[in-house]
């Protein structure tokens, strides 16, 4: 190690050291005049993002629902912007959790706790997933001679150690790259820092459709690990994606935890990682809405029989016309809309006070765009108050 | 997402269809719009890719 003193011109000094590394390294100092400002130098990030490439990561979004039993497929039910792809691996409960890593900032985690085991069979998959729009990922380059490295990293909480399987998708030009990591003690939370290649070939294409797909991966059968490990991006080839993969769903004993994800762009470590951008609850959930929201309270599932947040409007007469517009300003794409009777839960119908509150009747049809949606119903077929809940999606 | 529809019904506006009427396995009713980037009504498109049909509006 190096060092330079500059001694001040009546007293004191100022010492710049350089650190033990290897190569050749260059800090370049603005042309520019002005104070440094050491009292944040350690807080200072180069991101070329303003906001988290991955929303959600921390957990705390869960619109749908806080905790849903019975999972055995491929779906979306508890954390906002995080999937799963699941077959052949037995059954689990999704929920909310208050395990997180210690002194991380964290409060939520993502569980997973198998309730029935399945054998393994070629074609059993269970991995969280989580899908960037092409859109967001253009400052990636892909496909240019200037395309950028990422950097994923987690923090897992695995009931198996030995060799986890981390892969990115590239879904415009189906090509794949994994990355293995190993934990190396069971039921023990683990920050992982995975550094990607960049991919000079494969191009995202600049929309609102699914550019990129990160997948963590718990359980795969021989048709995802007969192969080599891809560890270079290539065209997709599913042997080749999880080869090594340990089996973390053979127990009803097995617990999964998840939280801290984050996405950067650039070539990092364990050490060099720049920390999770925790964000506010309100900005948060703010971008969760553009895939999906809701007009049931966060957490309450679609179907649950309550009033709170129902939608309400008065049918002066029978036969009127029901034209009701919901503003859902910039969603991914025109959203799909659900809605669901708040007296019974029941789906596809609304509820019209009467002679009792269990009368019901549908809205005939829906007409939108990213922005809203008119709800349409020729003639009602009451007069009153017809009200209702709804769900709107745009997922991706 | 994954969904497994059991039936899908036009829905009209002013004469023009406007959305779709999907039932699921899951007794899930839900009005889908005719827009390619909804990943519902491309669940719908791959439906009648595998010869179901969509049904006419009333």
């Amino acid at each position: 190690m190096s060092s330079i003193k500059l001694k001040g011109s009546t007293s004191g000094d100022v010492t710049i050291t350089v650190p033990a590394v290897a190569g050749t390294n260059t800090v370049t100092i603005p042309a520019a005049s002005g104070n440094l400002p050491l009292s944040n130098l350690d807080h200072v990030t180069n991101r070329p993002n303003a906001q988290p490439l991955i929303i959600n990561g921390d957990m705390q979004i869960t619109q749908r629902s806080t905790s849903t039993t019975g999972i055995t497929g491929t779906g979306l039910d508890v954390q906002d912007r995080f999937s799963r792809v699941m077959g052949g691996a037995g059954t689990w409960t999704q929920s909310s959790d208050t395990d997180v890593p210690t002194g991380q900032g964290f409060t939520k985690s993502m569980k997973w706790d198998c309730t029935a085991t399945a054998s393994v069979v070629a074609g059993s998959l269970f991995t969280i997933r989580y899908i960037f729009e092409g859109q967001d990922l253009q400052l990636l380059k892909y496909g240019t001679s200037n395309a950028e490295k990422v950097t994923l990293a987690f923090w897992i909480k695995s009931p198996v150690t030995g060799t986890h399987i981390a892969s990115l998708y590239q879904f415009d030009d189906n090509r794949q790259v994994s990355k293995a990591y190993t934990v190396s003690s069971a039921d023990t939370w683990q920050k992982v820092v995975l550094d990607f290649p960049a991919d000079t070939t494969g191009v995202i294409d600049n929309d609102n459709g699914a550019g990129m797909g990160i997948e963590l991966c718990f359980r795969a059968g021989s048709n995802y690990t007969s192969g080599t490990l891809n560890t270079s991006w290539a065209s997709y080839t599913a042997a080749n994606q999880f080869v090594g993969q340990v089996d973390a769903c053979a127990s009803t004993a097995n617990n999964i935890y998840l939280t801290g994800v984050q996405l950067e762009v650039g070539e990092y470590d364990a050490t060099t990682i720049p920390p999770f951008q925790h964000e506010s609850f309100g900005d948060n959930l703010t971008r969760c809405e553009r895939y999906y929201r809701q007009s049931y309270s966060i957490g309450t599932k679609a179907g649950t029989a309550t009033q709170l947040g129902s939608t309400m409007v008065y049918i002066p007469a029978v036969g009127n016309t029901l034209r009701y517009t919901l503003h859902h300003y910039g969603m991914r794409a025109t959203p799909t809309f659900a809605e669901y009777n708040p007296e019974t839960g029941t789906a596809g119908i609304g509820a019209y006070e009467g002679s009792g509150d269990t009368n019901s009747e549908a809205i005939s049809t829906t007409f939108g765009n990213e922005h809203s949606t008119l709800l349409y119903n020729t003639a009602m077929g009451f007069t009153g108050s017809f009200y209702w809940q709804y769900i709107l999606s745009a997922e991706i | 997402m994954n969904i497994n529809i059991t039936s899908a019904k036009y829905n009209q506006y002013l004469g023009e269809n406007c959305s779709l009427t999907v039932v699921t396995e899951d007794g899930r009713i839900m009005r889908v719009p005719i827009d390619t980037d909804n990943t519902d009504y491309q669940a719908v498109q791959a439906w009648v890719a595998a010869g179901n049909t969509i049904a006419e509006a009333d």
